[in-house]
């Protein structure tokens, strides 16, 4: 099911004109300025689908821009996402572009970096804001970032998610739903915990503080 | 979240409950794991943003890309011709809530950004006109979710998936049961309230000019409150709709998916492909 609550229909406040191509789009890319942990130097935005097609018209483009400089989908200047990238110095390239996969056909394709750091995130934008992280770096994802959301890239090894969880049941926190993808070749995982509270930066460092765990990232959107 | 209409119907039956938005609560505070006071802190957060769009709305001028679209709201202030005071003045809220939704302003999706206009113009004016309180109009915004939500799981709420009967029409169904709520109405008709809204706007295709959310939509927004006021008067006088309202919300998720590609939210197709689209796209998009 896709709503699972009725804020999930009238709980969006955001910026017009289109929750689907605006604000849906602007959090794909809020999302993942979030897993960057930072205001990227170069971003690449590849419009998938309806997106491809009337991006103009919509803002889509100012939007997926304000997100990556950390602007929520309810932040007035959307409208001047262009002049705060110059400002803050995100240089980016708007594209055109098909997967071939079955995608929603409101989607993009995120490449950005910042120094040695770089991520890339494919996200559907499925209607009134709601969304879904298709891919990370490589990696299936399929969470909606409704609920607080951690992230964490980790060595595929025995043992290593029960650590994991330990620490998350030491907060004395109940986790919502999780799941875990593989990537064979590299002998890695990227683990998605769903909390239905606040995620604190305690609870975040002490994760990232466990042997093998390479990266930790907090969504809250 | 109930699986369907029948399903909350039954679930309702059950509880004894004789308030529906009450029973709505409950069903939040299981499914969600929050307290009734974070429920309804959150609906009156939507209220008043809705209520402040709106001030916005009516006080600001709104620049839209296409020229033509321009202060067309403003024109609705005039003496009526044909409808009385009351339905002309709810035009005039949603048409300027739908421009200042196009010229980026903050909005309540509701479902969605295109057809956010609809919902706040029904329910302000049912409450002033019934005269209900403000306590009233949060229930009835309650009610609207879960109708939303219900068929947000069963069809779509995306223009880009089923066009625009899931946008404004959905708007339509969720601000009509809201409304027959907020008069009184029973759970039946405020199905049938629903039913009537689904079945008046099915097959609206969504074909925005140069892809815009202007036009047509501004004025989509118009037809969702008149039809959600029929849909109510209707449902409330004792009309049925024939068709059970699980039914009616399969049918319109078939319609959806059997609009062409060029019909769903592209800017290809509808009043989107005729001549003076066209032209507005150029002017637009090749300056």
């Amino acid at each position: 099911m896709k709503y699972d609550s009725i804020f999930d229909v009238i709980g969006h406040i955001m910026v017009g004109p289109s929750s689907s191509h605006t604000a849906g789009a602007c959090r794909i890319a809020y999302v993942t300025y979030q897993l960057l942990g930072d205001i990227p130097t170069q971003a690449e935005i590849i419009l998938l689908g309806s997106f491809s097609e009337t991006y103009k018209g919509h803002g889509t483009d100012k939007a997926i821009v304000a997100g990556l400089l950390g602007f929520k989908p309810d932040d007035e200047r959307i409208r001047k996402a262009f002049f705060f990238a110059e400002e803050k110095g995100m240089k980016f390239k708007i594209k055109k572009g098909d997967l071939g996969g079955d995608f929603h056909p409101n989607s993009v394709l995120l490449h950005v970096k910042k120094g040695s750091k770089k991520i890339e995130v494919i996200g559907s934008s499925i209607g009134g804001g709601n969304i879904i992280i298709i891919e990370i770096d490589g990696y299936e994802a399929g969470f909606n970032t409704d609920l607080p959301t951690l992230v964490v890239v980790h060595k595929d090894l025995p043992g290593i998610i029960s650590k994991i969880t330990s620490v998350i049941a030491k907060h004395k926190i109940n986790i919502d739903s999780m799941k875990l993808t593989k990537n064979i070749r590299k002998r890695e995982a990227l683990t998605w915990i769903e909390i239905n509270s606040t995620i604190s930066e305690e609870l975040s460092s002490e994760i990232e503080k466990l042997e093998n765990v390479k990266l930790v990232r907090v969504l809250n959107v | 979240m109930f699986e369907s209409f029948i399903h909350f119907y039954d679930e309702f039956t059950k509880s004894k409950i004789d308030d529906v938005a009450e029973f709505i609560i409950l069903e939040e505070i299981h499914t969600t794991e929050k307290t009734k006071k974070e429920i309804l802190d959150r609906v009156d957060t939507i209220y008043n943003t809705m209520k402040k769009s709106l001030e916005n709305a009516l006080s600001e001028k709104t620049i839209l890309p296409i020229e033509e679209a321009i202060g067309q709201s403003d024109k609705l202030t005039s003496e009526p011709f044909f409808l009385d005071k009351n339905m002309k003045e709810a035009v005039y809220w949603t048409m300027s809530i739908a421009e200042y939704n196009s010229g980026m302003g903050v909005i309540v999706a509701c479902p969605t950004a295109g057809s956010s206009g609809v919902f706040p113009a029904v329910l302000f004016k049912a409450e002033e006109k019934l005269k209900k309180s403000k306590e009233d109009s949060l229930k009835a915004l309650i009610v609207g979710g879960i109708v939303g939500a219900i068929i947000g799981n069963k069809a779509t709420l995306s223009g880009s998936e089923g066009g625009c009967q899931a946008e404004v029409g959905v708007a339509s169904a969720m601000s009509a049961a809201a409304i027959t709520y907020l008069a009184g109405g029973s759970l039946n008709q405020i199905f049938e309230a629903i039913s009537l809204c689904l079945i008046n706007l099915m097959g609206l295709v969504c074909d925005p000019v140069a892809g815009l959310v202007i036009s047509p939509c501004i004025k989509r927004n118009t037809i969702g409150v008149m039809n959600a006021f029929l849909a109510s008067e209707l449902a409330l006088s004792g009309v049925s709709s024939i068709i059970p309202v699980d039914e009616v919300v399969a049918a319109m998720n078939n319609v959806g998916k059997k609009l062409a590609y060029e019909l769903k939210e592209t800017g290809l197709g509808g009043i989107a492909n005729t001549p003076t689209a066209r032209e507005i796209r150029k002017r637009i998009f090749e300056e």
